[in-house]
């Protein structure tokens, strides 16, 4: 054959093997299993980061917000119907805030309170290394979801009631307190289970085999912590591809969540007196605004170990608008509130969870390492 | 936009590489007839456009994967917003411009429009500030209320206009949520349009005095001259602490501490300052007023009758600024007679 018509061979051959691929991926499916077995572990990592604005009256602050959790769980107990409960360790947490022309890093593995100089960040540090180390259970269904969270209560419960004697004894600043009182109600049981959760609502409900561009949807209600409010989430989900990621046989799914704020019926105040919806003054002053939220974006990608049942790598992203209007009436007016307009808060988040296997596993700590670092980027 | 362009790109340096390579030899092969060159077109081609589609979409999931695109802005982002607050202006200035230059796609709610303004003004570069602003709102349409508030503040930063006064009187005078607002800024407003009509004021009566004049010069151009720069130099006192005020009050809903700047009070030069008076009011009613100086702070303490005045900081303030007048006065006098003695003695 001559050069020419050689090439030209290498040409079709090519074209017929990229259409048979086309052909034979969309014809794959794929069966989600959960297998855990006891004494099996499973390190995550999880990396959430907001950067936006909070504009009120003539002020506004630029902010960024860089959370990093390592979590180690280890299944415990695998029930005769499938379902687990798995103890998850809280390995180590690192913060880093931006806001007002201040900077705040912490990181449990290396604080140092000795070397804080910085009375404020020593609290937040103290409450955080506390946090470290931190065990609690989860319970899962026999498809892998987490079903119950409990445990973590207390923990928080203690370490911040230690932090504020501190902050009493050393006469330290009373919004301090009211900070580790909002960031507590994110840790709490519920808010973590929460969390839990929404790595695994991608996963379809619905038995048996789900094709490749197959989608599925979800519904859900959650609490807002840190607003008057409950939020309806919907999640729309699409099979795109089966294929290996990091060594492992992985569905890759297509996400797109929305949010959509259903605040709550008036309460009395006698019933906002008996069961505040946030602690402290920052809660009684969150009851006296109305809010408002629209969301946008929420798409992500999901590497989903279909085999062992394990979320190997999440990537999405989210926009949020907050805005927040003191209630017209005598009774819930701010002091020295009115006429400043509203309070726009704009948001842009992104989570990013990794799977941590093998060598990373033990030399790596999540201090260390920054969304995008990883050595192996999403084909 | 970018992609495409290197796409393109991509796509005329491989035709190059393909006619210089692959035509040339292959002309070689065929002894360069022309009708071989036509046969090497469609394997060719085919070839390119496996070649390319390859290609093509290798670089597509590597710059257009929508949520890495999306993951890398908001690391960008919270970069950019980093470097602002640790009060790298400039640096977190070339972050946000470059954001906005590749991805304004992503800056759906204009956090990086704005920004790009924010630290332009930070810069005190105002026209660019004010361009990037309004480049901001063209763009996106709901940053209306935030684009004008920073607006207003660039144009309160520099000469206030005839418009800016009607905007703001309407706004702090009208049903708007942000009277308070509005009012402080209409406020300070008007405070710097009074000085600079004193000034032209001062300029007008300075420049009557150079010319001709119909009616014989008097000694009153020369202390209504001094009047008006004591007043302007008074407003800009009032103009300076009220700014300080402002920006006090700005940090304090942002939740930034105050600086602990005391605003300037008392005079620092004055030592047994004493004040007695008594006067009679209507109904023959008699007031005895009496002032000394607190030894500790140095401010001013009063009494009526023996009862202690409590002053506001307003009234503290205009007590403090006409006794200085007094002294700058007296002493004024003072010098004046001292220098007429010595002429009277030569």
């Amino acid at each position: 054959m001559s050069k020419p018509w050689g090439l030209a061979g290498f040409g079709i051959i090519a074209f017929i093997s990229t259409v048979a691929a086309l052909a034979e991926d969309s014809a794959q499916s794929v069966v989600f299993r959960y297998q855990s077995r006891p004494g099996e572990v499973v390190r995550q990592r999880i990396v959430l980061q907001t950067v936006g604005s909070a504009r009120m009256g003539p002020s506004e602050i630029k902010t960024g917000q860089s959370t990093t959790n390592e979590l180690k769980s280890e299944t415990k107990k695998v029930n005769a119907d499938g379902s687990t409960e798995v103890e998850v360790t809280l390995v180590n947490v690192s913060m880093s805030i931006t806001g007002n022309g201040r900077r705040m890093e912490f990181n449990s593995k290396t604080f140092d309170p000795a070397k804080e100089h910085d009375r404020d960040l020593r609290y937040l540090g103290r409450f955080f290394s506390a946090l470290a180390g931190t065990k609690f259970t989860m319970e899962s269904s026999p498809e892998g979801k987490p079903t119950k969270v409990s445990g973590l209560h207390d923990i928080i419960q203690k370490a911040i009631d230690e932090v504020r004697k501190d902050i009493e004894k050393e006469k330290g600043r009373f919004f301090v307190s009211q900070i580790l009182e909002q960031v507590a109600s994110m840790f709490d049981d519920e808010s973590v289970g929460r969390q839990m959760q929404s790595y695994y609502r991608m996963v379809p409900e619905k038995p048996g085999p789900v094709r490749v561009g197959e989608t599925w949807q979800n519904r859900w209600i959650m609490d807002m912590p840190t607003l008057n409010a409950k939020c309806e989430a919907k999640g729309e989900y699409e099979l795109l591809g089966v294929e290996t990621f990091r060594g492992r046989p992985c569905a890759k799914i297509r996400l797109k969540e929305t949010l959509r704020l259903a605040p709550e019926p008036e309460r009395t105040d006698n019933e906002k007196a008996k069961k505040p919806r946030n602690a402290g003054l920052l809660g009684s002053l969150m009851e006296q605004m109305d809010y408002t939220m629209t969301t946008s974006g929420g798409e992500g990608i999901a590497y989903w170990d279909y085999q062992a049942g394990v979320l190997v790598q999440l990537r999405q992203t989210q926009k949020m608008t907050i805005e927040a209007r003191i209630k017209q009436g005598p009774a819930t007016v701010v002091a020295g509130a009115s006429g400043l307009g509203t309070l726009t808060q704009k948001l842009n988040t992104s989570v990013r969870v990794d799977l941590i296997e093998g060598d990373e596993a033990t030399t790596t700590g999540a201090s260390e390492s920054r969304p995008g670092d990883s050595a192996e980027k999403a084909p | 936009m970018t992609a495409q362009v290197f796409s393109i790109g991509r796509r005329r340096g491989l035709t190059r590489l393909f006619r210089s390579r692959f035509v040339g030899p292959g002309a070689f092969l065929t002894g360069g007839h022309v009708g071989a060159v036509r046969r090497w077109t469609i394997p060719v081609a085919a070839w390119t456009a496996c070649l390319l589609s390859f290609i093509v979409s290798v670089h597509g999931q590597s710059t257009t994967d929508p949520v890495e695109r999306s993951m890398q802005f908001i690391e960008q982002s919270m970069k950019a917003t980093d470097l602002f607050n640790e009060g790298k202006v400039k640096e977190a200035l070339a972050v946000f411009t470059k954001l906005l230059e590749t991805s304004p796609d992503l800056d759906e709610d204009g956090y990086v429009a704005l920004s790009v303004g924010d630290c332009l003004a930070v810069l005190d570069r105002r026209e660019g500030a004010r361009a990037a602003y309004e480049a901001a709102q063209a763009a996106h349409s709901d940053l209306a209320g935030a684009v004008d508030d920073r607006l207003i503040e660039l144009e309160l930063a520099g000469n206030v206009s005839d418009s800016l006064l009607d905007r703001l009187r309407f706004a702090a005078t009208g049903r708007s949520e942000k009277r308070f607002v509005a009012a402080w800024q209409l406020g300070r407003a008007l405070q710097k349009r009074v000085q600079a009509l004193l000034i032209e004021a001062a300029s007008a009566f300075r420049m009557a005095a150079q010319l001709d004049s119909p009616i014989p010069k008097t000694d009153w151009q020369a202390d209504h001259l001094v009047d008006l720069d004591d007043l302007n130099e008074q407003l800009t006192g009032v103009i300076e602490r009220v700014e300080r005020r402002w920006a006090e009050l700005r940090r304090y809903l942002s939740g930034r501490q105050g600086t602990g700047e005391q605003l300037p009070m008392q005079p620092s030069s004055t030592q047994n300052r004493q004040y007695e008076c008594t006067l009679r009011i209507a109904g023959g009613e008699q007031v005895v007023l009496r002032g000394s100086q607190d030894r500790t702070d140095g401010g001013p303490r009063f009494t009526a009758n023996g009862k202690p005045i409590q002053l506001n900081e307003g009234q503290a303030d205009s007590i403090r600024r006409y006794q200085e007048r007094i002294d700058h006065i007296l002493l004024e006098a003072a010098n004046r007679r001292s220098a007429d003695q010595g002429e009277h003695h030569e």
